[in-house]
């Protein structure tokens, strides 16, 4: 078992996390805070030198979100009303995260299957959008070739589909 | 591989639901975003499986034509929000919709594509199958000319006590409405002429519970009455509106200019608004006479406005609000001693050209700068945004 991650400043500020393959990250509260499953289980152990586990996280992807969380730890919340109104009319990334998402396939799904499992939504939100940006505006067939996905249907369901969504094909 | 939740989410991405919470008008057509959002699902569908599980997660079916309707195969899951596109040869058809609809569908959005003026007799509602359902929502649109019957709405307000949302921007022919008991908390109608408050007169003791009210116009080009006919001043307005307004939460404004004289109107609704946290407004609906009485809104949290093109840059037009008034009235409202500190956002949408746009950016953050000097705290309760297309500008 290995510990790295921030230097310490005091036990009170930092939080241990713990992954799947067993390796101890030490990272500041105001980081670790951004995972609101991390956050409730720290509110819920009140302090504690115990490390945080962190079964379904290994330890490449957590250092990738990490580093998303470093970043972003000084975001404000965002108010309810932007949720509704403005968080699912767009596709947009920030140049940042942009530049942070740029990693393969294999990695993007981790993070956002990480960010999913740490509750951690606009790092989900930038997950799912750089996939939708991905598959926007792509045939079934390029789709498949894309994330590499065989296609399962039966020649009966097949033509059922074709034929359901032939208005669909030429948009 | 992704689960299926994770993947919904995805596709929810790629063409995002335009489908407003129930405190938003909604468009009175069937937009192409929200066409190309069902294409979009389409495509994803018919991948694989998982990707086809994921789509049918999100609960929604698109018909883009009544006559395929009955080929297309269940869902594997609840699909719960219905939209149907009626072209002009559909519209003698009874009775198109699978049944496989009827205990699933909860919110059904239809788009009449034929004008009835063209129907003799007039057609019979050409999707029966609603009448059974459960309907919570009905959203029923036009295309280019007024297509909807109000005869054709009559069963569902007599048969369907879940409903909650009743949407008609295009109802033409309005008449009483029978004895019935409605759940309504959202009721967005299309008011032309004065006998068009016939229908609100006659809806809205029967729903109790509203408290979201969007007055929209049907727009006059699509309009199937006299041609040359001018909408009428709606004097009665107020009167058929007076023991609802307090308890609404939301309300919209968005009527087509009636020669200035809704402004004569607005007043007297405002005065009753006691409880609204939503309010959006069209063209010609605030001055700046108006505006004052924006700080007894105590509850408001998102103000839209419209800024006229003719609006003049510098001084002041009776007829036309400024932003000095807006920004002098939001001071007084943040100030107001009633108001419990709750977030205020104000949305200006900037009609005319790029250059107006450029005149009401500079004049929004001037007006607002000076007004909030005096108050520290706006930094924290206040944001306010331009909107000029796909442009917007945070003025404060």
């Amino acid at each position: 078992m290995s510990a790295r991650g921030e230097a310490e400043q005091g036990s009170e500020t930092n939080v241990t996390l713990q992954t799947s393959d067993d390796e101890q990250f030490k990272v500041d509260r105001d980081v670790a805070n951004r995972s609101v499953l991390i956050r409730n289980m720290l509110e819920d152990v009140g302090e504690s030198e115990q490390a945080i586990p962190l079964p379904n996280v290994s330890a490449n992807v957590l250092k990738k979100v990490l580093e998303w969380c470093e970043h972003h730890k000084k975001d404000p919340e965002p108010l309810a009303e932007d949720l509704d109104d403005n968080r699912r009319k767009t596709t947009e990334i920030s140049d940042w995260d942009a530049k942070f998402i740029q990693v393969d396939q294999e990695m993007l799904f981790e993070i956002i299957l990480a960010a999913n499992y740490l509750d951690i939504k606009p790092l989900l939100d930038v997950g799912c959008k750089t996939v939708a940006n991905m598959i926007k505006g792509k045939q079934p067939e390029e789709i498949r070739k894309l994330f590499n996905i065989v296609n399962d249907f039966t020649p009966e369901e097949e033509a059922q589909i074709k034929k359901e969504n032939e208005w669909a094909e030429d948009r | 591989r992704l689960p299926v939740e994770l993947l919904s989410s995805i596709f929810d991405f790629i063409s995002p639901s335009t489908a407003p919470p129930p405190h938003r008008p909604r468009r009175d057509i069937l937009a192409e975003d929200e066409t190309e959002r069902a294409a979009g699902l389409a495509r994803c569908a018919s991948v694989c499986r998982q990707w086809r599980a994921a789509v049918d997660g999100l609960n929604e079916v698109h018909f883009e034509t009544l006559s395929t309707a009955p080929t297309v195969a269940k869902r594997s899951r609840r699909a719960s929000t219905l939209t149907v596109n009626v072209w002009e040869d559909e519209y003698s058809r009874w009775g198109s919709l699978p049944l496989w609809i009827v205990p699933d569908v909860d919110s059904a959005t239809l788009a009449f594509h034929c004008p009835l003026s063209k129907q003799k007799p007039p057609a019979p509602f050409p999707c029966p199958e609603l009448y059974r359902c459960h309907l919570r929502e009905v959203v029923l649109l036009g295309g280019t000319e007024t297509c909807v019957n109000y005869a054709w709405i009559e069963p569902l307000l007599q048969d369907v006590p879940t409903l909650e949302v009743l949407r008609l921007p295009h109802v033409d022919n309005p008449s009483i409405v029978h004895e019935t008991n409605l759940n309504l908390t959202t009721l967005q109608l299309a008011v032309f002429f004065e006998y068009d408050n016939i229908m609100l007169h006659n809806l809205l003791p029967r729903a109790k519970g509203l408290r979201n009210l969007h007055l929209t116009d049907m727009p006059k080009h699509v309009h199937a009455r006299l041609p040359g006919e001018e909408p009428e001043l709606l004097a009665n307005l107020p009167g058929v509106l007076a023991d609802f307004l307090p308890r609404l939460t939301s309300f919209s404004w968005l009527l087509v200019p009636r020669n200035f004289g809704q402004l004569n109107i607005l007043p007297q609704l405002l005065e009753r608004l006691i409880s609204v946290q939503y309010i959006a407004t069209g063209l010609v609906a605030f001055t700046d006479e108006t505006l004052q009485r924006l700080p007894k809104l105590v509850h408001l949290r998102n103000l839209r406005l419209v800024r006229h093109a003719a609006t003049p840059a510098n001084d002041n037009d009776p007829d036309f609000w400024s932003f000095k008034a807006l920004a002098e009235q939001t001071a007084a409202l943040l100030n107001n001693d009633e108001r419990d500190g709750e977030f205020l956002k104000i949305d200006v949408q900037v009609e005319g050209a790029l250059a107006k746009y450029d005149i009401a950016q500079r004049s929004a953050r001037k007006a607002f700068e000076q007004a909030m000097q005096g108050l520290p705290t706006a930094v924290y309760l206040l944001e306010v945004r331009l909107h000029f297309y796909e442009k917007p500008y945070i003025a404060f």
